[in-house]
């Protein structure tokens, strides 16, 4: 958002109801998804005199879907006025970044073990953040393998 | 009596006490140290403590936490960059004073008051909690179950902008405990086939990856947004100048009584915690401020009321924990994650079931108090100088020990997916305004609550009239129907507090 958009309080509304729109479809589809689709194939009816095992999740998944109704509702309302801290957010592309070091960590430790993914890690996450040093990129990931390495061996 | 002297024992053993210390030095490292908050700090925290003892484990948490606290102010007086945002009202007259050349004394001023207001509200939690957990014996489940809707609600109304927003995020908590074995029927429920979610999320998994795993995703952020726009990092002032006299001190012990007493009832109150608790307290001493107070530009006072306050919020914070079960704050509801580690359910029954353990607890965190102001004293300018570790050491390091912590819960890798998992979903849940902290206590109180609404509708034959044989529950779900009417409205009101993206909660 430009800063003639931003001064002008008018022209923020096209860009505030697609945002709160696809934030309704994402948490009201996954409420609806999960009271039609998930809850009854992953839960199993009870002949106890009890309560069904999926009354507490579909009470929950129902309420969700609903507040999320009236999440949108209100903010449409209060024309994004709850919401604006929204143009305020950092670029989401160093997050990405970070995560897909924690992903491709993960996959490592899948394949050969937590002690290698750790250490990737560090390594990956130090090169996102800038670091360049190469004493630094080898003594942070270093000093964090030799830990996990003596936490192993010590059978914790 | 006897139990009593045993439950010392206990925490005056060696372990015990080296916990506490462990724990002491952890918790100003982290306080200390900008970017890592301390439920985060915590939540790694936990798996170090599988292999101690319940009052060990339970000391070493209480030690990190209230060393943080305090520690939060070092940075703030320092720098200008609060460790914690708990701390961020201490900058107000903090900074001004280190860079007058009274750093030392602004110090030494947080961390007395810091010692006063925490030792107050532990004997406050000392006095309180074993009654109110007698009271709380003789309510039911339909009582319970309101008490609990009431405090999410009201967590949910001060955790973040919006009301909804945090009462999805509660309610999703809840859902996602829902996850493992049904308890009436035993029946897998909501596992997707996986024998590992049949014992539910893994409860460490879940709260390293939503508060360690996220706020570093956040760090990293924020630190590359700041790298590419300035390029610049706060100076640090060094520590110098004169000492703290006698007629210094006389002048701040009202400020600190009260703001301890404000902290005290800021903790007490699910959902307020220390954000809300130092900034009302500064606000307070600076309404009552004398001729010749220079708040804002450098006054001992203001110090003193917010440190004192921040302080006292924590123990205070345990009395509804210890009493009913219910964690007010998010570093409660870590604590409820180690009592479990450990076989222990927090609730009223705690004082019935498990006696020695609470004096044992009781006694370490008034050791912890002590070992605070001494670890503090000492180190006082050691920690001020560990404040300048680079964002860069520190995320990759939390975030490996993320990944280490929550593989150590169960000793499986599917812990380490679940953190991650979770962990990115905390970003998005924090990104776009759901709160992770009212999450994370619908989360841990999912268990009770379902229990508690299925002895409700069990007791009461499925008739929601009986409702009205139950004054108290009326009275508590009317008082979160009334605080769904007051906040649902957007509000400045609660981000003010904060100051920043931090819920006050936290």
């Amino acid at each position: 958002m430009n800063k003639k958009q931003l001064i002008d309080g008018r022209t923020s509304r096209p860009s505030f109801f697609p945002a709160a729109f696809a934030e309704l479809m994402i948490v009201g589809g996954a409420s609806l998804a999960a009271i039609f689709i998930i809850i009854p194939a992953q839960t199993s009816p009870s002949d106890e005199i009890g309560l069904a095992p999926s009354f507490v999740p579909t009470v929950c998944a129902a309420a969700v879907g609903f507040l999320a109704v009236a999440q949108f509702i209100g903010a449409s309302i209060a024309h994004g006025t709850d919401n604006g801290d929204g143009e305020q957010r950092a670029p989401i592309r160093y997050a990405l970044m970070l995560m897909g070091a924690a992903c491709a960590a993960v996959l490592v430790t899948w394949l050969i073990g937590l002690l290698v993914g750790c250490t990737l890690l560090a390594l990956l996450v130090s090169l996102i953040l800038g670091e360049r040093r190469i004493w630094m990129l080898a003594l942070v990931p270093g000093c964090l393998a030799l830990t996990i390495y003596i936490v192993q061996w010590m059978g914790f | 009596m006897d139990v009593f002297l045993l439950g010392a024992q206990d925490a005056f053993s060696l372990t015990a006490i080296g916990a506490v210390i462990c724990g002491i030095v952890l918790g100003y490292l982290v306080g200390v140290l900008p970017g890592l908050s301390r439920p985060a700090a915590l939540a790694i925290a936990v798996p170090i403590t599988y292999y101690l003892s319940p009052v060990s484990a339970i000391a070493f948490l209480v030690g990190v936490t209230k060393a943080s606290t305090a520690g939060g102010a070092t940075g703030a007086i320092m720098l200008n960059t609060p460790g914690e945002p708990s701390s961020a009202a201490t900058c107000f007259d903090g900074y001004p004073l280190a860079r007058a050349g009274h750093a030392t004394k602004a110090l030494k001023v947080a961390l007395y008051a810091s010692v006063f207001g925490d030792i107050v509200a532990t004997l406050v939690l000392i006095a309180l909690a074993k009654p109110l957990a007698t009271f709380a014996l003789k309510m039911g489940p339909m009582e319970m179950t309101s008490v609990m809707i009431f405090a999410l609600t009201f967590i949910a109304a001060l955790s973040g902008k919006s009301l909804l927003k945090g009462l999805i995020a509660g309610i999703f908590g809840i859902f996602l405990s829902t996850v493992g074995l049904d308890p009436e029927s035993a029946t897998p429920r909501l596992t997707f086939g996986m024998i590992e979610l049949w014992d539910g999320v893994p409860l460490v998994a879940a709260t390293v990856g939503m508060l360690a795993f996220t706020e570093m995703l956040v760090q990293g952020e924020s630190y590359l947004t700041r790298l590419k726009t300035t390029g610049k990092m706060p100076e640090l002032v060094k520590p110098r100048g004169s000492d703290l006299s006698w007629r210094e001190i006389a002048r701040i012990i009202p400020t600190t009584i009260r703001s301890t007493g404000i902290g005290v009832a800021a903790g007490v109150i699910p959902g307020l915690g220390p954000t809300i608790g130092a900034f009302l307290s500064y606000a307070v001493a600076k309404k009552s401020a004398k001729p010749g107070d220079r708040f804002g530009k450098g006054e001992i006072k203001g110090v003193a009321a917010t440190e004192a306050a921040d302080n006292a919020v924590l123990p205070a914070s345990l009395i509804p924990l210890f009493a009913i079960g219910l964690p007010g704050s998010v570093s409660a509801a870590i604590l409820v994650s180690a009592f479990m580690i450990h076989g222990v359910i927090p609730g009223p029954l705690i004082f019935e079931q498990h006696p020695r353990l609470m004096y044992g607890i009781y006694v370490s965190m008034i050791i912890a108090s002590i070992c605070m102001l001494l670890v503090g004293r000492v180190g006082l300018h050691v920690f001020a100088k560990i404040g300048n570790v680079p964002l860069t050491i520190i995320i990759p390091v939390v975030m490996v020990l993320c990944m280490m912590g929550s593989f150590l819960e169960k000793h499986i890798l599917f812990s380490v997916y679940m953190m991650v998992m979770l962990g990115i979903l905390g970003y998005f849940m924090q990104r776009y305004g759901y709160s992770v902290v009212t999450f994370l206590i619908g989360f841990v109180v999912g268990p009770i609550f379902e229990l508690s609404l299925r002895q409700s509708i069990i007791v009461s034959n499925r008739q929601p009239g009986l409702i009205l044989d139950h004054p108290i529950a009326i009275a508590f779900l009317a008082m979160a129907a009334i605080a769904i009417l007051v906040f649902v409205r957007p509000r400045q009101g609660a981000v003010l507090a904060s100051g920043d993206d931090k819920s006050p909660a936290e």
